[in-house]
């Protein structure tokens, strides 16, 4: 069976803004996109969120989240061939409102650490919000409905860190959930792009790559809030934030790839000048040497086979991803780019 | 009115949310294990799983520690405080005491856990209903009351430890509320589960009592033709199945490095009617710090789960398979007889089904899934009677 490699999602939003009902319609609408990409749940998860989809579906509405972290692994797939494992865990919405250290609340210390390993954080922005404009500067009422200044924080903290211990980003999708809510003919897409860099700012800055994505779950009963109305469950757009999500996690893998066989040709360009070099005389320290410099020879060559097999592969797998992301504004350290100029990105 | 004893007072524990806030833990005694209670209760409550079909029923001794309570849908308890944006609540209400005994007979349990739990939740939650988020971010350390139930004497400690097999029907919640009452070792009970498939993805508790008769048990695999076997019989001939306190927190995650010494064998005697059965399944989600150790009177373990490895403890046998060979009796009794000795750790990680032997019990295990840190999902299959070639 072919090998598949790990990615992880952290998702931030403030209660009711939708992250579980965004899972599941994801998941729904992913075993729905006509075969070219497809998600699926492990063992009984799939069975309890499937039945669970089903109820919005048949008039209803998810339960509240507790504070118990609800952990997934979703397996992502190109036609038949899977290919990643998606780590997934979905928090309360006030995880975000507590502490994480000592003395505070263990789902929220969980929530940091799924950020600090995420590839990609989802950010939820209820649509509820941006039905009107909402002027030149957020509102204190807005800030803390979106729960925008603990979310700012908690990206500065991740990124500042990840800085610091040379690793990469993480990607950050910006998801305008129950976007069914927004008169997209009356509000432009550019538009609510302008609020949210006023109110997540840190999704704009120097080094990141960004992405604004609507989606929705349908029109369920077009509040927001409450139960769906029966047969009113539609995913639409769910997809792209996962597709984008793993375009730059592949894009990421293959550029640290890439790093590491620069770094592993050098050393094997060391080797050879040492090999070359080995005196002649004491027999046998001399061999011995040898051949411990052949073994790493040797072990050196397998790594960059099974590096450049993986980076030639992700590589494949972002261009197949490319053509279906055309239509999602990204950026790059908050300019616009299209899809076409990430494949170098 | 004399004075309640203090062996009659409890803390109260309340799990819930609020209106406005989505902030859980209401009152939480700080004087039981945190990680403990907080697991127990996690694990019980399930995200509010099931719920919608019924209560379910705890008791849990964890160290020092007994706590009894129920996690149910909050309208079962409460004619005001259930409901928030249109979505139905859930909660754990509960009663957590310093000692190894106490707790109310499950008759009494069942017919008032109304009354009680509703009256500390009203209490609990009356002054934080509508605060905001910041204002509900506290939570209340619990003053002692006096335990809402009447005092039943218990079963005698000297009785029999209980040792059902995992999924236990309705009609046997009762004996086994009852008996884990009598009992001193760590432990849980949580009666109320709607299927055995739900207990199991939540399978944190030693017991799990399962609504639905019908649905499949964790205790597999009867002999064909044979009729099912009464629970008393399956129990003594069946392995006793210890998840040691910290390896309980299936679901948290939680579980620290140290292991505490298993507790005592379950009783030997072998049963006076039919025949045990050829084979015996689980599914286990251990956290770090697990042990699977087996009641047989002997000291060791089947499998040992520290968060990366797993490896079985100094007295037993153990092997892996070749990749790809299922885990089947044959397979492991070929594989065992030539194993140079104990399982030694190895990544805990699906990948070659693993054969273990230990004081005439052999079992097949399979790693499902590996949450690095956290969880491991396994399949352990159990045949009784094993020798090797030349004992």
């Amino acid at each position: 069976m072919r090998e598949k490699d790990e990615a992880t999602i952290a998702v931030l939003g403030a209660p009711r803004s939708g992250k579980t009902t965004y899972q599941l319609a994801l998941l729904a609408g992913m075993t729905a996109v006509g075969g070219r990409f497809s998600l699926h749940a492990h063992h009984e998860d799939g069975v309890d969120m499937f039945g669970r989809w089903q109820a919005i579906v048949d008039g209803g509405q998810v339960d509240v989240t507790d504070a118990a972290p609800v952990r997934r692994v979703f397996t992502f797939s190109r036609g038949l061939v899977p290919l990643t494992d998606v780590r997934w865990t979905d928090f309360r919405g006030g995880a975000l409102d507590t502490k994480g250290g000592p003395g505070g609340a263990s789902d929220t210390a969980e929530l940091y650490e799924e950020l600090a390993r995420a590839d990609c954080v989802f950010v939820m922005l209820s649509g509820e919000h941006f039905r009107r404009p909402a002027g030149r500067r957020p509102g204190a009422e807005l800030l803390g409905e979106t729960r925008a200044h603990q979310i700012s924080r908690l990206i500065t903290m991740t990124c500042t860190r990840r800085h610091e211990a040379a690793l990469p980003l993480p990607a950050l999708a910006l998801l305008v959930t129950k976007a069914d809510l927004v008169d997209w003919e009356e509000r432009a897409v550019g538009d609510v792009v302008e609020e949210l860099r006023t109110l997540l700012p840190v999704a704009f800055g120097a080094g990141t790559r960004t992405a604004v994505c609507r989606v929705s779950a349908g029109p369920l009963n077009g509040t927001g809030q409450g139960p769906a109305q029966r047969g009113s469950a539609a995913p639409s757009g769910v997809h792209l934030p996962l597709l984008f999500a793993l375009a730059e996690h592949y894009r990421t893998r293959a550029i640290r790839l890439e790093e590491r066989l620069a770094a592993s040709a050098l050393r094997q360009e060391q080797i050879g000048r040492e090999l070359a070099e080995l005196s002649p005389r004491s027999r046998w320290p001399r061999d011995r040497r040898h051949g411990d410099l052949q073994q790493e020879l040797a072990r050196i060559g397998r790594e960059r086979a099974g590096d450049r097999a993986w980076a030639d592969r992700h590589r494949a797998e972002r261009r197949a991803l490319l053509p279906a992301l055309k239509a999602v504004a990204m950026f790059q350290d908050g300019r616009p780019v299209a899809s076409g100029e990430q494949e170098d990105g | 009115m004399a004075e309640p004893g203090p062996g009659r007072l409890w803390r109260p524990v309340v799990y819930g949310r609020t209106l406005r806030a989505d902030s859980w833990w209401r009152v939480r005694s700080e004087g039981a294990d945190g990680r403990w209670l907080e697991g127990t209760v996690l694990d019980a409550v399930a995200s509010g799983a099931g719920l919608a079909d019924g209560p379910r029923f705890v008791l849990a001794q964890g160290g020092r520690a007994r706590l009894v309570g129920v996690a149910c849908r909050t309208r079962e308890i409460s004619g005001s405080m259930h409901e928030a944006g249109g979505r139905e609540l859930y909660c754990f209400v509960g009663w957590v005491r310093d000692g190894r005994t106490g707790g109310p007979a499950f008759a009494d349990l069942r017919e008032s856990w109304r009354a009680w739990a509703g009256e500390v939740y009203e209490r609990a939650m009356a002054p934080v209903w509508a605060a905001t988020p910041f204002e509900a971010q506290r939570t209340d350390p619990g003053s002692p009351v006096p335990a809402p139930w009447p005092e039943r004497p218990a079963p005698a400690a000297g009785a029999a430890p209980p040792a059902p097999p995992v999924a236990v029907p309705p009609e046997d919640w009762a004996e086994l509320w009852d008996r884990a009452r009598a009992a001193r070792e760590d432990g849980a009970v949580v009666l109320g589960w709607s299927t055995a498939r739900a207990a199991h993805r939540t399978a944190g508790s030693v017991r799990l009592g399962v609504r639905d008769p019908d649905a499949p048990r964790l205790v597999a695999a009867q002999p064909t033709g044979r009729p099912p076997f009464p629970v008393a019989a399956a129990t003594v001939a069946l392995l006793v199945l210890v998840l040691v306190l910290g390896g309980a927190l299936a679901l948290s995650g939680r579980g620290g490095t140290r292991r505490p010494a298993p507790p005592p064998p379950a009783s030997a005697s072998p049963p006076p009617s039919p025949a045990p059965p050829s084979s015996t399944a689980l599914a286990l989600a251990l956290a770090k710090g697990a042990q699977v150790v087996v009641g047989t009177g002997r000291k060791g373990s089947f499998l040992d789960y520290d968060g990366a490895k797993v490896a079985s403890g100094e007295d037993t046998v153990g092997t892996a398979l070749p990749e790809g060979t299922p885990a089947t009796r044959q397979a492991c009794a070929a594989a065992l007889a030539t194993a140079a000795g104990a399982l030694a750790p190895r990544p805990a990680a699906p990948g070659p089904a693993l054969c273990v032997a230990l004081g005439g019990q052999t079992a097949g295990i399979t790693i499902e899934r590996a949450d690095p840190g956290r969880t491991l999902h396994v399949k352990i299959v159990f045949w009784p009677g094993w020798t090797r070639s030349g004992e």
